[in-house]
């Protein structure tokens, strides 16, 4: 059911190690605080929930979320390495099924499906709204430094494979061809093991960014173009392997940005008004609490 | 105005007549408008009866001794059947209908393929293959799919490509980093350069599967490395490389690429038009 006409989507499922309702909140306040269309509806499963209601007053709720889907769907559950920093690293349930379900779920006509650890920190999502495109998608990425990622993994799903568009943000309008964009991606995920033959990828654990890369390519017919990117067309992305040194507000963290090669090494970034992906999920939960607090006192 | 496609099939270490029959046949299953191609065969080449039937015209030719048939790489103008030509290299398949290209001509009267795609859809941006090109600044032109009118000018033009080809270690002598063998394309592109003050630019191409020429750092035998597969979809056949859709004509090059099953596809297709 349609409630409002534009809006975010977030999606956050239980891990036993990370504390995905955290998260959730830190994404969507940063929404709010930033944002002048800034309805917020997360997708969650009830562990997600009841962590929210033992973590945050129902004020910091009520200011953060609009909607609240619970999902009863059981969903199979992957391990995951991550790295926090170059010196730990440690494996977390993933449970990233539920994406597919954005189309159905969502309660309005223009949405934005954002990552959790995707920290909104500018206010160039007001200007997606109203695109003439049905869907829009990123496959641009680069590190806090502005460089590419070098990987060619980071690129394309095999070395010779199509390319990788990442499924951390994901403009789409309800209309026929986003709705059958979403049906691929059930399709893909259900599938996942042919698809994997098929685009000859390495056998891992269930990927969004892939399952929303060959739903691209195919509905592109099977070209390289066609999607069109967000306004903003690059998503800036720590790796796992940064850290951060110090949060000034809502709108300003300064990372320390690890040298790929010369893992020892780290530069000092500031980003400021600047969109961010957070992959070090341990070190934006060690900040949540600076964070969410600035954000509240703007609010 | 007679139009049509031509391409040269000197049998020797390979069957180029068989790979001018699948050409034929894509050609058949792609172009709705133009799709006659007439081939350049050995004199005494014993073609099998449904080639014939697929071929526009056959055209017999002397049989040059060396392995590699390129001789009679000149004489398109003297033995093409038709007004208009698109001389096209016998390793290559249409997926697409291309009767706008031949529209659009109507208004040039000799244009090469310029520029190449690789099998992502890039245009190709290594000049791996094209150092006597870019080291003498000669037209980049490509004659795997080439475009002319039997016009007096052309005339002299292929005139001219007879005598490189007749004399071309003194030509290509006064190159720098010279081909060590008889290039077809450098020997037309030295004509070119010579004859016409022009620039070569317009919107023929091809996809080039040189391996060298694709992003991917490919230095082996591209067809061993990449994954292909055709569909068939109410008679109009595709091509998928790593699951790229072959949009422009197709110059494999890899003569091992064309499988029986191929040919079958193509046959079965074919005998349903």
């Amino acid at each position: 059911m349609i409630k409002h006409d534009r809006g975010f989507l977030l999606h956050a499922f239980s891990s036993k190690e990370l504390d995905y309702a955290t998260l959730a909140v830190c994404c969507a306040l940063s929404i709010k605080t930033n944002l002048k269309n800034n309805n917020v509806t997360i997708i969650m499963d009830e562990r997600i929930e009841k962590n929210l209601k033992s973590l945050f007053s129902s004020s910091v709720i009520d200011k953060a979320f609009d909607d609240i889907i619970i999902s009863k769907q059981e969903f199979k559950v992957a391990k995951r390495l991550h790295y926090d920093t170059p010196w730990d690293s440690f494996t977390a349930d993933f449970n990233n099924n539920s994406r597919f379900l954005s189309y159905e779920c969502s309660p309005y006509n223009e949405s934005i499906l954002l990552d959790t650890d995707y920290i909104v920190m500018n206010d160039s999502f007001d200007n997606v709204w109203s695109s003439k495109e049905d869907l829009l998608i990123n496959k641009k990425v680069t590190d806090l430094k502005g460089k590419p990622f070098p990987n060619i993994k980071d690129q394309r799903l095999s070395d010779h494979g199509i390319p990788l568009y990442w499924a951390t943000i994901v403009y789409f309008r309800k209309s026929p061809s986003a709705e059958t964009f979403f049906n691929l991606v059930d399709y893909i995920r259900e599938n996942y093991n042919f698809f994997q033959f098929l685009y000859e990828f390495p056998p891992s654990f269930y990927r969004n960014d892939f399952s929303f890369s060959i739903a691209v390519h195919i509905m592109n017919g099977y070209i390289k173009n066609g999607i069109k990117p967000l306004i903003e067309d690059t998503i800036i992305a720590s790796y796992q392997k940064d850290a951060i040194a110090e949060i000034i507000d809502s709108r300003e963290i300064i990372f320390l940005s690890h040298n790929v090669k010369e893992e020892w090494k780290n530069t000092l970034v500031n980003i400021k008004d600047t969109n961010v992906h957070i992959m070090n999920k341990r070190e934006l939960l060690r900040i949540s609490d600076r964070f969410i607090e600035s954000c509240l006192e703007k609010l | 105005m007679n139009k049509g496609f031509l391409t040269i099939a000197q049998n020797g270490e390979y069957n180029y007549v068989k790979m001018a029959y699948v050409l034929a046949m894509s050609l058949k299953s792609s172009q709705h408008k133009y799709n006659k191609l007439s081939v350049i065969v050995n004199e005494n080449e014993e073609i099998p009866d449904k080639y014939i039937d697929i071929f526009d015209k056959v055209i017999y030719v002397e049989k040059p001794d060396e392995d590699w048939k390129i001789q009679n790489k000149w004489r398109y103008f003297e033995l093409s059947p038709y007004d208009e030509t698109i001389v096209l290299d016998c390793d290559m398949l249409f997926f697409n209908d291309i009767s706008t290209w031949w529209e659009c001509l109507q208004d040039y009267t000799l244009e090469f393929a310029t520029k190449t795609m690789n099998y992502r859809g890039n245009v190709t941006t290594s000049n791996y293959y094209r150092k006597t090109f870019t080291t003498n600044s000669l037209p980049n032109l490509h004659t795997a799919l080439f475009y002319f009118k039997k016009t007096k000018e052309n005339e002299n033009y292929f005139k001219f490509i007879k005598m490189i080809f007749q004399n071309w270690k003194e030509f290509y002598d006064q190159l720098k980093e010279p081909p060590k063998f008889l290039s077809g394309d450098v020997a037309y592109a030295i004509a070119a350069k010579v004859m016409f003050n022009r620039k070569w630019d317009n919107f023929l191409t091809f996809t080039h599967m040189r391996s060298r020429l694709q992003d991917d750092d490919i230095v082996d035998d591209w067809n061993k490395i990449l994954t292909t597969f055709f569909t068939n979809y109410n008679g109009k056949i595709e091509l998928k490389v790593n699951n790229f859709n072959q949009l422009y004509p197709f110059h494999y090059i890899k003569k091992e690429f064309l499988r029986e099953e191929v040919i079958e596809l193509y046959e079965n297709t074919t005998r349903l038009l």
